[in-house]
């Protein structure tokens, strides 16, 4: 966990200060290049620092089914009842301040789009992790969320469950799924899983946006009961500060690709219209 | 091709032999002559080649026989990061621009020397610093690097041995690439010679064109790569690491952003020398010039948009591999583009069937298998079962040391003769290349069925089944060093005592072939004023 809280904050850093850092690091390079430290970068499993939090795949294993959960009409329902197709489960709580309605959001839209048939084809199921969170807060999210999909979308194919503590930890652990209360927040990975219609886990999605064709493609597969291979394991987790903390990194990589392009560009133009080098003998041969 | 060149002729100083600041050994590496700059890289080059030629011979010793033969599987996988390391960037990437475009390229335009000719000095000095970093992070630090080529992270975050070293000698081999880009860009816009329009340039020159391209745009792409890789390993940034919330699939795009366009920037050059040697070895001119010319554009413009390919199986989205997989077919068009003109070319030409003219036609040969099993692995459902098979590696092998090296081969025997002003024997060149074209099918082929039947790469070790094959192909490694041991041994000994011939013993219309061999220090006594086209043969 240290290590990965020490990842994020390189990120989030201010813009100031900056060269100054950039000249430490080019020392820092230069002198690690000519005396390399064994020490500094062996062998090191960073996955045990973040015991807490994080996803171990469970592909092909199934889920069971005889869990129950309340559904947002208070009703007690064991999963079996509403994992008969391929389904899309999504873990999240609902009264998470960020990741975690982008994540429903960002479904929605997915959802909006993708060409097969909610509760025919599909189903989706989101499951608070939150012991404490009730069928109340469930229905108001299911409203919410029901109302960003403009295509015709029947109320059963996407439920919203709340469930107790042992039922979910159950759920987490057979999906592989580790999370971790911190005060009234969760730290917690940001994926959705696919099923099969007998329950058994088909492909992770990981992040919170989805393109329709990667979501329709895992969905066949589920439907075929096949497991697939998992689709870019961008593992974001959700942190009380900055989820998105690895922006920087993508912006500075944009800011370099449009520096070049433009180099490029003004070079060509450059050469094409400043006139041309001559030696002396071969302006007076013309 | 020119009016009248050498009016008056005096007795040439070859360019090896004018006077330089220097004396002796500095009168070469301080040298900003691009002849003299193109042969420090003929020798820097083929000294790494035979470097990587050496540690392919001894993998291939290894997997003479199923268990451990002769090292141990940590020294194995040393053996094939080097040999890719040194194979791909200290010799195919600068291969033919470094030697052949700067010894030619000012040559074919008309010009006295590339736009920068001090930049270009310091370009070699650069690739010999990069070239010292790589060969010095053998013996430092964790010791030689595991990796393979590709560097993929997360393995080479964690591995100990010595991965910064390596990545940053490659970091410096960037710079080297990028100024000779500019270099030739600059010099093909600015210094044609009077009358030399556009479409005048011989396409060897266009070749080099959009390669300097490409080398200008995307080797910035594999230098931040690896920088970033360096920042994660010293100073642990999470950028590419899963377990700092940082993303390796990351790497493997920005990585294959760069490398897939280097195999272009491998490829291309040889396209243009096949593009130079044909006609004058058919005797007419090139049918379809723009087309060729063009295709090389397309070329290069298309090719940089299809990395995506390498990542079929890496986990990326189903959308991007069908966009990948789709470009990918796109690009095989203008390299077919180039085939169909080249086989167009000699039909109905009076071929003479010379030494280079034979390495040149085995390159259309062994290049369209390559090409076509590429094919292959460019189906998105294919490629799950060829994807790190030896399928992968006998298809590589084949466009690359098929193309690119063949065209080495034949670029080095047409050239040599107008570098050195002598001529090797052919008799034993014919042979040469006879034993090296049985050498290098009974090396590869079998590559593609042992992947096809399974067999993965990079392994160390393999399963009875796959005996024959694999002996197979290590008997073609030893026919195959074999041939080449005589090639270059033909070549070299005729340097200094093969036979002198004139100046253009090929009949080659282009400008190189109207100035004395070996060529004087500015090539031209006068810079010349072009009227007509690089391969036309009715009206000189």
């Amino acid at each position: 966990m240290g290590i990965l809280l020490k990842g994020y904050s390189t990120h989030s850093k201010g813009e100031a200060g900056h060269s100054r850092a950039l000249l430490f690091l080019g020392y820092l390079l230069f002198f690690s290049l000519i005396f390399p430290q064994p020490g500094l970068y062996s062998h090191v499993d960073h996955s045990k620092d973040q015991k807490g939090i994080g996803i171990d795949e469970k592909l092909g294993q199934i889920i069971p089914l005889d869990l129950t959960f309340q559904e947002e009409t208070n009703h007690s329902v064991p999963l079996k009842k509403l994992i008969d197709r391929p389904t899309i489960l999504a873990l999240v709580y609902y009264s998470c301040p960020d990741v975690c309605s982008f994540l429903l959001h960002n479904l929605a839209g997915t959802l909006n789009q993708l060409p097969a048939e909610p509760g025919k084809e599909y189903g989706v199921v989101a499951i608070s992790f939150d012991e404490t969170e009730k069928p109340e807060l469930a229905r108001e999210k299911k409203k919410l969320y029901l109302s960003m999909i403009e295509k015709p979308f029947p109320e059963d194919a996407w439920r919203f469950l709340t469930g107790d503590q042992e039922n979910i930890q159950k759920l987490a652990d057979s999906v592989g799924f580790r999370f971790k209360r911190e005060g009234k927040a969760f730290q917690h990975p940001v994926a959705i899983i696919i099923l099969s219609p007998d329950g058994k886990v088909t492909r992770y999605l990981y992040g919170m946006e989805f393109l329709p064709f990667d979501m329709k493609m895992a969905i066949l597969e589920a439907s075929e009961g096949r497991v697939g291979p998992t689709i870019s394991k961008v593992l974001r987790f959700c942190f009380s500060y900055d989820p998105k903390g690895r922006k920087y990194v993508f912006n500075t990589l944009k800011v370099a690709g449009i520096v070049t392009f433009v180099c490029g560009f003004a070079f060509i133009l450059f050469l094409v219209f400043k006139s041309r080098r001559r030696h002396p003998e071969e302006r007076s041969s013309e | 091709m020119t009016e009248k060149i050498l009016g008056e002729v005096q007795p040439a100083v070859p360019f090896y032999k004018s006077p330089e600041r220097f004396g002796g050994m500095f009168g070469w590496i301080f040298s900003t002559d691009h002849k003299r700059i193109g042969i420090l890289y003929l020798l820097s080059i083929l000294f790494f080649f035979l470097t990587g030629v050496s540690l392919g011979f001894l993998m291939r010793l290894e997997l003479l026989a199923p268990g451990p033969t002769l090292m141990k599987p940590q020294t194995y996988n040393a053996l094939f990061t080097l040999h890719g390391v040194i194979m791909i960037f200290l010799f195919v990437i600068p291969g033919i621009p470094a030697i052949f475009g700067n010894f030619f390229l000012p040559i074919q335009i008309g010009a006295r020397d590339v736009a920068f000719p001090r930049i270009n000095l310091l370009s070699w000095w650069i690739y010999m610093a990069g070239a010292l970093l790589a060969l010095l992070s053998l013996f430092t630090g964790g010791g030689p690097i595991d990796t393979g080529w590709t560097f993929y992270v997360p393995y080479s975050l964690r591995t100990t041995v010595n991965v910064p070293l390596a990545v940053f000698g490659v970091f410096v081999l960037g710079f080297s690439s990028i100024l000779t880009g500019i270099n030739f860009v600059t010099t093909v816009h600015w210094l044609r010679a009077p009358g030399m329009t556009w479409f005048r340039l011989p396409l060897f020159v266009w070749s080099l064109y959009a390669t300097a391209w490409v080398q200008i745009l995307v080797t910035p792409v594999v230098g931040i790569t690896l920088l970033l890789t360096l920042l994660e390993r010293l100073v642990g940034v999470g950028v590419f690491d899963p377990a700092k919330g940082g993303d390796p699939i990351l790497y493997q795009h920005l990585f294959w952003i760069y490398s897939h366009p280097a195999v272009y920037i491998m490829i291309l050059p040889a396209m243009g020398v096949i593009s130079e040697i044909l006609p004058v070895f058919a005797r007419r001119t090139i049918f379809g010039y723009k087309a060729i010319a063009f295709s090389s554009l397309a070329i290069a413009s298309v090719g940089s948009l299809v990395w995506g390919h390498h990542m079929f199986v890496s986990g990326q989205s189903d959308l991007a591999s069908l966009i990948f997989s789709f470009l990918t077919f796109l690009v095989a068009v203008p390299s077919a583009i180039k085939v169909f003109n080249w086989v167009a070319t000699l039909y109905k030409g009076s071929i003479e069937v010379e030494p280079p003219l034979l390495f040149s036609l085995t390159f259309i040969f062994l290049f369209s298998i390559g090409g076509l099993t590429g094919l292959f692995q460019g189906a998105l459902a294919l490629d799950v079962h060829l994807h790190d098979t030896y399928w992968i590696v006998g298809h590589f092998h084949y466009v690359i040391f098929g193309g690119t090296g063949f065209a080495i081969f034949g670029a080095l025997h047409y050239w040599l003769p107008k570098m050195f002003g002598r001529m090797y024997r052919k008799k034993i060149s014919y042979l040469a290349w006879a034993v090296i074209f049985v050498g290098f099918n009974t090396l590869y082929f079998p590559m593609l069925i042992l992947g096809w039947e399974g067999m993965p790469r990079r392994y160390y070790d393999y399963l009875a089944p796959f005996h024959t094959l694999q002996l197979i192909s290590t008997i073609g490694s030893w026919i195959l060093i074999a041939g080449l041991i005589l090639m270059f041994v033909n070549l070299f000994y005729s340097i200094f005592k093969g036979e002198r011939v004139g100046d253009n013993p090929w009949g080659g219309a282009t400008l190189e072939w109207q100035i004395p061999s070996p060529p004087i220090r500015e090539n031209f006594e006068k810079i010349p004023t072009v009227t007509r086209g690089p391969y036309d043969y009715g009206c000189s």
